[in-house]
């Protein structure tokens, strides 16, 4: 059988189905046997005992096996294969309680099975299937670029509810396709609530997208199956099996953020891709997932829920049984020791020079390309190459004069080298945005920004914060080197972080020749960014002689506009406030500098008469935070700490994490469902003013010039002639 | 993630919030004098920060005496500017 390998799951304990979809369109379940295993390793007479204790005729098996460590030590390790998944995990459960070290013991089964069988996720295969087993002929290659899938059938389940934010009963369930065509069930009715089974399966839909489908609309669909008898009749999975969901998750802090993550609710032979909980990097869609799924041997529903750090830990682990290398359960290496001199000389970010506060005409932003995944690709930074008990290594790690061995090629250098490799071909083969190697390569690109942060995660695989600080140790140095050049070569600095510098001063054509020779001096491609007719780097909002590095705004020559930190690019501002600001900006891009203010604050007038007047759509002033708390751990009264008091008393428990939208109305904050009070429109203006000041400080206005500006404009506005733009 | 030792602008940010104490003696003007002085070391932390120290107070201090040398040679220059003039 030719085809393509669309997905695999655990069928039975011991048993593994393989889907294959064919040439010719259809889509196959294939069984075979596997038993997934994984190595101890400890003192001779502990493996010996525990070898003795753990063995059980058709259910485990061990035998000594000669393992390579990511170290590069070759140990003489227990390999133990289990009849199931399950009892791995409570084998490995129990294990992890005793002083050994466990090796490929979380890797999940699928990983396991595809790493064993060398095949991937979309990979074209031809199967041989007998009695229990499959012999697979690859025809692809994981490296290829070029790769052809499956056509894909999508459809789109969405549900309304009886209470706010998707809990309650389910009112409405709507089934559509792309095509337009689309069907609404009755959840109350069990024959209609079968015929949406029905008519996923007669469709042949592959990829079947909800809005919190994990959490909510899928493990609904199942207690109202119940609830109407027909728990085994009404079932999405393609072999028609029963479904079985639970709800729950857990909350997460991720980069200071508190994150919510449902548990996924996976079907079988078909991907349920729940858009709430998509985690695969969102710039690159559905082909950022395939490229994943593709490179990391992770089925495709797995990877959807895949944050981008677990992405990376895929990839290494994929990288590491390559090498015949053991993969650690645990974070393998512990940071080396260092006294607190040494900490705080090694223990450092990247490079800031703060901006200067203002206005600055004629600027180039410079960067260099993909700054810390290259300086962890070409130095070979990884967990085990980085010793600062090394010295005299041919690399040295500049000012903390940490060693880099040179014997060996880490398994994050490799991976990061790989995934940058990828990511440069697409650059090259990509003749257009938005094409599928763009979006491959944007996909790529933001899991190569998190490759250095996750070098220093505490539960990284193959990290090490050691390897972490010789990076922005080598990142420091080269944007010294960067700055040290420009200024030698007659720019002005206006401003540098991490990877990227603005310079001001000079001609095109010194600049374009000192991105060569900056390029050629670090041996890292820097490329021209943005080229800005004007920027504005602007100051502390609380403490205006203080310069904030991460809050600028600026137009670009070809008339385009480039900002970083300002309200217009917050998550939490309401889309009426971000669009203004915008639109400010761009009044401010059509004329010249000396009257881009007063061109801003007419934008500015028309905006807030339409938000006095009430005339703008509500749906514009929903402000959406995300709890960092549970509801009752909040002490102050703050706008979604209030929402939440709110939701709570409707018996919808909310956790840390989730994301509350609502309005501010006369009576507080309110969801949209359940306003009962009129806007409270002197908050929204208060709003307005405060990201209008955001962009005309740089202008020298101050909040009481703009807001008698605005008063002046209202009061005028009566005998204006109308504006015909 | 990665780093446990403080940036130096996150400690001037801490350690500010204990000197700012001592305003509660100071008249206006020495009052604005110390926010200078203090906002000073925050705008060249990034100096700063080129010299890890396990004493960050001496690296504020520093910045702090780098900032009001500055504005003496600017006023010197001012002033022999001034002077010049008829």
């Amino acid at each position: 059988m030719k085809g393509w390998l669309l997905d695999i799951n655990e069928e039975e304990p011991g048993i593994v189905a393989v889907w294959i979809r064919t040439q010719s369109g259809a889509t196959v379940k294939l069984l075979e046997k596997y038993e997934p295993y994984f190595y101890i390793f400890a003192p001779s007479w502990k493996l010996d005992s525990l070898s003795n204790s753990i063995t059980k005729p058709g259910e485990v098996s061990t035998s000594y096996e000669p393992v390579l460590t990511p170290q590069g030590k070759v140990n003489r390790m227990l390999l133990v294969r289990t009849k199931s998944d399950i009892s791995r995990r409570s084998l490995v459960k129990s294990l992890m309680e005793q002083d050994v070290s466990l090796f490929n013991a979380d890797i999940s089964l699928e990983q396991q099975y595809l790493f064993e069988r060398h095949i991937f996720p979309f990979a074209r295969i031809d199967v041989c299937s007998s009695s229990n087993s499959m012999n697979f002929n690859l025809r692809d290659d994981i490296e290829s670029l070029d790769f052809d899938l499956p056509r894909l059938r999508e459809a789109t389940l969405d549900v309304r509810t009886s209470k706010p934010l998707g809990f309650g009963e389910l009112i409405e369930i709507g089934l559509s396709f792309p095509d337009g065509f689309s069907v609404n069930f009755d959840p109350k009715d069990p024959e209609s609530l079968i015929e949406l089974s029905e008519e996923i399966q007669r469709k042949g839909v592959d990829l079947l997208f909800t809005e919190g489908g994990d959490g909510r609309v899928l493990p609904s669909l199942i207690e109202v199956a119940s609830k109407l008898g027909i728990r085994n009749d009404f079932t999405l999975n393609r072999d028609l099996s029963p479904m079985s969901f639970r709800r729950g998750g857990f909350s997460y802090v991720s980069y200071g953020t508190v994150g919510w993550k449902s548990k996924p609710a996976l079907l079988r032979g078909r991907y349920h891709i729940d858009l709430d909980n998509f985690m695969a990097p969102p710039d690159g869609g559905l082909q950022g997932l395939f490229e994943f799924s593709r490179v990391c041997s992770v089925p495709a529903q797995r990877m959807a829920r895949m944050g981008i750090g677990s992405i990376m830990s895929a990839l290494e682990a994929l990288v590491a049984f390559r090498r015949q290398i053991a993969i650690p359960t645990k974070e393998a290496a512990p940071e080396h020791f260092k006294n607190a001199l040494s900490l705080i000389k090694s223990d450092r970010g990247g490079f800031v020079m703060n901006p200067k506060p203002g206005i600055h005409e004629d600027v180039l932003e410079v960067d260099f390309t993909s700054l810390y995944p290259s300086i962890i690709a070409v130095k070979n930074i990884s967990a085990e190459t980085v010793d600062p008990s090394l010295s005299e290594t041919p690399l040295e790690v500049p000012e903390i004069n940490f060693g880099i061995t040179a014997n060996r090629f880490g398994i994050v250098s490799d991976a990061v080298a790989f995934l940058l490799r990828r990511r440069m071909s697409y650059l090259s083969k990509s003749s257009c945005e938005d094409d599928i190697y763009d979006a491959r390569q944007k996909a790529i690109k933001l899991v190569l920004c998190a490759a250095f942060g996750y070098l220093g995660f505490k539960k990284a695989k193959f990290g090490r914060v050691d390897a972490h600080m010789a990076t922005t140790a080598f990142a420091r140095d080269i944007l010294l080197k960067a700055i040290r050049l420009a200024e030698t070569k007659g720019f002005e600095v206006v401003h540098a972080i991490v990877d990227a510098l603005w310079i001001k001063g000079g001609t095109d054509r010194e600049k374009n020749n000192f991105i060569s020779e900056i390029s050629e001096a670090i041996g890292i491609p820097a490329k021209a960014k943005a080229n800005y007719r004007w920027i504005a780097f602007l100051r502390s909002r609380a403490n205006p002689d203080v310069p904030v590095p991460t809050r600028y705004f600026g137009v670009l020559r070809e008339g385009k506009l480039k900002m970083r930190g300002i309200e217009a690019r917050r998550h939490d501002t309401p889309q009426f406030i971000a669009e203004t600001q915008i639109a400010m900006l761009e009044a401010m891009a059509n004329v010249d500098l000396p009257k881009a203010s007063m061109a801003a604050l007419h934008v500015l007038t028309r905006s807030m008469s339409l938000l006095m007047k009430g005339e703008v759509p509500i749906n514009s002033l929903v402000i959406t935070r995300r709890l960092s708390k549970s509801p009752w751990e909040y002490r102050n009264r703050i706008a979604q700490a209030l929402v939440a008091w709110k939701v709570k008393k409707m018996g919808i428990e909310l956790m840390p994490g989730m994301e509350l939208s609502f309005v501010m109305t006369e009576n507080g904050p309110s969801t949209l469902d359940f306003i009962n009070a009129p806007l409270d429109l002197r908050f929204y203006r208060k709003l307005l003013l405060r990201a209008s000041h955001s962009i005309l400080e740089p202008f020298h206005w101050n909040p009481q010039s703009i807001e008698f500006e605005v008063q002046r404009h209202s009061l005028l506005s009566p005998f204006l002639i109308p504006d015909k733009r | 993630m990665g780093r446990s030792t403080p940036t130096l602008r996150e400690y001037l940010r801490s350690e500010f919030d204990s000197w700012f104490k001592m305003s509660k003696v100071l008249s206006d003007g020495e009052k604005r004098a110390l926010k200078e002085l203090l906002n000073a070391a925050v705008s060249m932390s990034d100096a700063g920060s080129l010299v890890p120290n396990p004493v960050p107070s001496e690296t504020t201090f520093m910045l702090m005496l780098l900032h009001l040398k500055t504005r003496l040679n600017d006023l010197e220059a001012k002033l022999e500017k001034d002077i010049r003039l008829p």
